[in-house]
């Protein structure tokens, strides 16, 4: 079998530009339904995506094996290949361990640890390595008829961040009582896993290609979308789960504000849709995990006054993606709040607005937490943030 | 390696084992209006194993088959034990009409840039943004073996996804219509987006407010069945009954609710064996023979959709609706093609009502994670009135819950259309092809504006 560097070079005297990207995972999911182990998942996996181009046609290919099984196309857009250097990182972690919970009620989740082996290899002479490894875990309790949930990820696993994020989840489950509430716009805290959910949405609308093809709200550099607020980055530098060193394309890969207190200034690109950000993807740039800048407010002051905070959201669909309108579906602790004492608990409820308004808070606290969960899978760093949208039943 | 050979080697020791050998191969094509960006082929080959070992099942997969295997823990598992019915042994495979091998890419890069020029260069009002195709087709290889006995199966499938932007002065609409199933490109005569485009700008041109309360509401085949898939199949898994997905697709309002849950005109039915079908096999991946399940029979609850697993907790037999979407994915309980059994009238019999609202397709939809309260929002729509459909209307709003939904179900007409769908569950997530479908519906109900 060729090396790697043997197959590029092979193809590289053929005349083509050629990229090999060699992705190992070894991932181990352990799987909790009412606090036993269900279901224990080893899966390893390698593939080898390679991208040949020679005068303006190139194609993409995906295998298990080291080999090109596509054909080249004459594209409106062509990957275009940074120049060589050399980058390596290898970082060893504390991997996953199966762990029984305790919890005073039944408890359901996944706690899943990850480990990355990401090569790439150019005809314009990148050779970039990176060996990382995170652990996130997402766990419900039931407490009869309510329900609370709470979200880690790290790049490390500990024994002690799943019983914080155990113990979390019984907190939200523990308040009881029925609130009712009518349809209409509330101030609403937002739990930083709801946060993650809908920022998922935001950063992959943020994506050159997205706005290319006209399902983004986003239109170009610098227009408002929120207000002073809100800043959102992109981190691949930090030291977190999902960080890289170089992007698809053997560019360096730098932390970035993506939205500036409310506004848009770095469209995440590749080379080949304008002036990169380290985000390549070919063709289509991607963020690699996310972070909402803290503010200054306690998440007990933003419970002050007639409020709603919600546990968690899912589900989250667009009515029309270029103006970012949507719905998503509430789901664990909807708690009601009055004069800034707990009512009630109101039920599933939806959020259905603009994301414009998610993008626009009037307070953001300054507690933030690293979560990554089932409908969230982009890793961020999120505060609660405390909005002005429209609740309907 | 075969299946057999590994279970052989193995794992023969196991009360209960599966081996996978699966093999899916992708073609991918994307344009922006009429313009190619992107190609791509995928070869997604690997192996894995399933086994039973007290109360935890443990499952492995990897592209080397040698890698295979997990050391049990010691400790209690949550499942109970499982369905010990004979697998089902043999093969099967999905017939292409018109074979995917049949055209090139470049044929199919033409297709694609075609379907754009008819869709863009007929007279219209409004500013068609953009017009984006994803064409995908695959092919998926099977070799399983089940404690010993193995079946192996072929099923080609073409799907394609358009998402339209148009926009004039008022307003930008989206819309999002999909074409597809097993088989061959016979799936791509059934494409009409140059229909799709000119009812968007109908819409943008004339589209009017929708009267919010109660009318007559007629929904099509695209509705009917996502309703089918969101608000009944989902919540007739069993797994999710018993709390296993209570963590991430949550879980089901038959926990509480028993007996009748829809009107006489409702029955709903998921059939894996549909001939053509996005959703089409034969045999489960843990080996027990497809077959039609009735799911709400006039109304009443009749039947769940099993694996060995849920099966033998609910002290009943798996019905053959273990799927994994990929060899390094474990089987789940899942749906094929779920879909609103047709009546006998016709749909001019649906609409011949005083005034109403028609909804032909949607765009934004969800349902909380009790399968309970759900919302469709309607895309192509139009009033009806006195036995005509009419002017369109903008984005009609049916929200409520299941229950109140199929108890509002007054007649269904004799057609069955069927969409596909990518429908997705279990932690990691796994895509499995389905299709929805139904006929026309007539809900005695209620809209609100978006």
């Amino acid at each position: 079998m060729k090396s790697i560097q043997e197959f590029v070079n092979l193809y590289k005297g053929k005349g083509y530009n050629v990229a090999v990207l060699r992705l190992k995972e070894r991932r181990k999911v352990i799987k909790y339904v009412e606090s036993k182990i269900e279901n224990v998942q080893d899966i390893e996996e390698e593939r080898f995506s390679v991208m040949l181009e020679r005068e303006g046609r190139y194609g993409i290919s995906h295998s298990s094996r080291l080999e090109f099984n596509g054909e080249l196309s004459p594209g409106k857009i062509v990957p275009v290949l940074s120049q060589g250097g050399e980058l390596r990182k290898e970082k060893e972690r504390v991997p996953v361990q199966v762990v029984e919970l305790e919890s005073r009620y039944p408890t359901y989740g996944t706690l899943v640890g990850v480990q990355v082996e990401r090569e790439l290899i150019t005809s314009n002479g990148f050779h970039g390595l990176d060996k990382d490894g995170y652990t996130y875990g997402y766990f419900r309790v039931k407490n009869g008829d309510y329900s609370g949930s709470w979200a880690f990820s790290d790049v490390n696993f500990s024994k002690k961040k799943v019983e914080e994020t155990v113990r979390m989840a019984e907190h939200f489950a523990s308040f009881q009582g029925r609130a009712e509430i009518e349809d209409g716009e509330y101030q609403v805290v937002l739990s930083p896993q709801a946060v993650g959910n809908l920022m998922m949405y935001v950063a992959n609308m943020a994506s050159k290609f997205s706005i290319l093809a006209g399902t983004s709200m986003f239109r170009e550099r610098g227009e408002t979308m929120g207000n002073e607020n809100i800043t959102l980055m992109d981190t691949p530098c930090e030291d977190r789960p999902m960080s890289a060193e170089f992007d698809d394309e053997g560019t360096h890969t730098f932390n970035k504000e993506v939205i500036s207190k409310g506004i848009f200034i770095n469209p995440l690109s590749n080379n080949e849709l304008g002036e990169t950000t380290g985000n390549a993807g070919w063709i289509n740039p991607r963020p690699w995990n996310l972070e909402v800048k803290e503010g200054d407010s306690s998440l007990e002051s933003m419970l002050t006054g007639n409020v709603v905070f919600i546990n968690n959201v899912w589900y989250t669909r667009f009515n029309n993606y270029s103006e970012g309108i949507f719905s998503t579906v509430s789901r664990d602790a909807v708690m009601v709040y009055k004069g800034g004492k707990f009512v009630g608990i109101a039920g599933r409820v939806r959020i259905a607005d603009s994301l414009k308004k998610i993008l626009s808070p009037n307070a953001v606290s300054k507690e933030r937490y690293s979560v990554m969960w089932w409908d969230a899978k982009l890793q961020g760093v999120y505060p609660y943030l405390s909005v002005n949208v429209r609740l309907i039943r | 390696m075969s299946s057999e050979d590994i279970y052989n080697k193995k794992f023969s020791s196991f009360s209960y084992v599966e081996v996978r050998k699966q093999a899916d191969s992708y073609r991918l094509i994307r344009t922006i209006n009429g313009e190619v960006v992107s190609t791509a082929s995928v070869l997604d080959k690997g192996y894995s194993v399933r086994f039973f070992n007290d109360g935890t099942l443990y499952f492995s997969s990897s592209n080397n088959p040698e890698n295979l295997g997990a050391k049990p823990d010691k400790i209690q598992g949550w499942e109970k034990g499982f369905d010990d019915q004979s697998p089902s042994s043999g093969n099967f495979r999905a017939e292409e009409e018109v074979p995917i091998s049949s055209k090139s890419i470049r044929e199919k890069e033409e297709i694609l840039k075609n379907l754009y020029q008819e869709a863009s260069s007929q007279p219209l009002h409004s500013k068609l943004k953009s017009l984006n195709l994803d064409y995908v087709e695959r092919v998926e290889e099977k070799d399983v073996t089940i404690n010993g006995i193995s079946f192996s199966s072929y099923v080609p499938r073409v799907l394609l996804s358009a998402v339209i932007v148009m926009k004039n002065e008022r307003m930008t609409v989206n819309g999002r219509f999909e074409y597809g199933g097993s088989g061959g490109l016979e799936h791509l005569r059934e494409v009409d987006l140059k229909e799709k485009v000119k009812a968007l700008d109908d819409l943008l041109v004339k589209g009017k407010s929708v009267e919010p309360g109660s009318t007559n509401v007629v929904v099509s085949g695209n509705i009917s069945g996502i309703m089918a898939h969101e608000s009944v199949g989902h919540p007739f898994e069993a797994d999710r009954i018993l709390g296993r997905e209570f963590a991430q697709a949550g879980l089901s309002y038959l926990t509480f609710m028993k007996g009748r849950i829809g009107s006489d005109a409702v029955t709903v039915i998921d059939d894996p064996t549909i001939k053509k079908s996005n959703g089409y096999y034969e045999i489960d991946d843990e080996g027990v023979k497809a077959k039609e399940k009735v799911l709400i029979k006039e109304g009443n609850i009749n039947e769940l959709l099993h694996d060995r697993f849920s099966g033998y907790r609910m002290d009943t037999r798996s019905n053959g609706s273990g799927r994994a979407s990929s060899h390094s994915r474990e089987p789940l309980v899942r749906m094929s093609n779920t879909f609103f059994k047709p009546g006998k009238v016709k749909f001019h019999d649906l609409i011949d009502v005083s005034n109403g609202v028609f909804i032909k397709s949607y765009m934004e939809w969800n349902i909380d994670d009790m399968r309970l309260g759900q919302r469709y929002v309607g895309l192509e729509a139009y009033e009806i009135k006195h036995g005509e459909v009419g002017d369109p209307l903008l984005f009609p709003v049916l929200e409520g819950n299941t229950d109140q939904l199929l108890k509002s179900v007054e007649e269904v007409d004799d057609s069955l259309q069927f969409f596909p769908g990518t429908c997705g569950k279990g932690d990691p997530d796994q895509p499995v092809p389905v299709w929805l479908g139904g006929p026309d519906m007539l809900l005695n109900y209620k809209v609100r504006r978006i």
